[in-house]
């Protein structure tokens, strides 16, 4: 049977808990960083993703969300949605992915939430 | 005028989110290669057969496959097939054409404020119905420039959308370009020769009430202007240098799904001029159309 434990730290408390772990066992704390890693990727792809947003869009991060709608809510064309390739690619590139991001794959985005899902998918 | 109104299903692949990897999913239907709109028009299929009249019917589809999987620019290139045939109107069109058309960012728009936009094909077109075989070939530029927020001081900007307070949403794409058509067989001699056209285009699309959850993207108005000038040919038969077509429609959006990839509408369509590139001859009609995306 497996246990879930949800932990809400701030960043010295998440040193400690890593300190702690390392101590003990190694393949604890291998799976410690690993979820770590992945959590600072999703962060990391979401700001980025954002900030590409809201250069092509000229809107603040602050003023969408995820269910933001790219057309009627960031007020992106079809052009502009084709032109995300470049941004998201970049996204992956820094993520060390060597997966392409398609035209017509940024052509069927419609909401904020479905360009977390294509740039996460190629990392 | 003949008014022909019928309604008609319309099927529009959805387009992948996540991936590509599918082999499908590399295939596009829409209405046309000919030009790619910002907004582009889904397949449509009619057909009505009655006890004492022939049939008619109605296809206006183009199938393309996208063969740039890999390419780093923001580069299309699809290999097409379409066909155009409506038995509806006064001066039946009965037109296909095969060829291969590409839409090219030039600029890369995260480091650049725009880029051109340029379009092109190249195509073997069969008019059926006059009986002429030409190669084809058109460049058309658009400018695209990074977005301003939606912000009303800004809607003169092409391709840019703009919020007129919480009325509607209105956005533009003005296009130049060439065309040319080189005959290589016709029912008649006087018909034979080259035509180079110059084109002149501007697409208009206002979504009303985008601020309202309720009725944000269920009512959109759309308009495309055409102008063609043939500034050299050397086609006898040729009447007019000018060719003007015209289209207009109203939608009604009455379903949606949650993630916005499928919906169904019910429009109306208005149709006047003539386009020489789809071998659409001089006339007008109107069309109630329930439109159906997949």
């Amino acid at each position: 049977m497996k246990h879930k434990f949800y932990l809400s730290l701030d960043d010295n408390e998440l040193k400690s808990l890593q300190a702690l772990i390392s101590d003990e066992s190694n393949t604890l704390n291998n799976l410690f960083e690993n979820f770590i890693n992945i959590q600072d990727q999703d962060a990391y792809v979401k700001h980025h993703v954002y900030l590409s947003l809201s250069d092509i869009s000229g809107f603040n991060i602050d003023d969408f969300d995820n269910n933001s709608d790219l057309k009627i809510d960031l007020g992106l064309s079809m052009y502009h949605k084709k032109a995300l390739k470049n941004y998201f690619q970049k996204i992956v590139k820094e993520l060390n992915s060597i997966n392409i991001i398609t035209v017509k794959e940024c052509e069927g985005l419609i909401k904020v939430n479905d360009c977390l899902k294509l740039v996460k998918s190629k990392i | 005028m003949k008014k022909v109104i019928f309604i008609f299903l319309c099927t529009l692949f959805a387009i992948p989110v996540l991936s590509q990897d599918k082999f499908i999913d590399r295939f596009t239907l829409r209405q046309s290669f000919q030009s790619k709109n910002d907004k582009a028009e889904p397949a449509i299929f009619t057909f009505t057969k009655t006890e004492d009249k022939p049939e008619s019917w109605m296809l206006n589809a183009a199938i393309g496959y996208d063969l740039l999987k890999t390419s780093n620019a923001v580069l299309s290139v699809d290999p097409y097939f379409e066909y155009h045939k409506n038995t509806f109107i006064d001066k039946v069109q009965d037109n296909w054409q095969a060829g291969v058309s590409s839409e090219w960012q030039i600029n890369d728009l995260s480091e650049s404020n725009w880029s051109p936009i340029l379009i092109t094909a190249l195509k073997y077109n069969e008019d059926v119905i006059k009986e002429i075989t030409s190669f084809q070939g058109n460049i058309y530029f658009t400018p695209l420039f990074k977005g301003k927020a939606k912000d009303i001081r800004y809607f003169w900007i092409p391709n840019n959308l703009t919020d007129f307070w919480n009325l509607f949403q209105f956005t533009y794409s003005p296009y130049v370009g060439f065309e040319n058509e080189n005959r290589i067989r016709t029912e008649n001699d006087s018909s034979k020769g080259s035509i180079y056209r110059l084109l002149f285009r501007v697409t208009s699309s206002i979504t009303l009430f985008p601020k309202n959850e309720s009725l944000k993207d269920k009512f959109e108005f759309n308009i495309d202007w055409q102008y063609r000038n043939d500034f050299s040919e050397n086609v006898l038969d040729l009447t007019e240098r000018e060719h003007l077509y015209f289209t207009t429609g109203f939608n009604y959006t009455f379903f949606s799904s949650t993630d916005g990839k499928k919906s169904a509408k019910i429009g109306f369509d208005y149709t006047n001029g003539e386009n020489p590139a789809k071998n659409f001859e001089k006339q007008s009609f109107c069309a109630l159309n329930l439109k159906v995306k997949l």
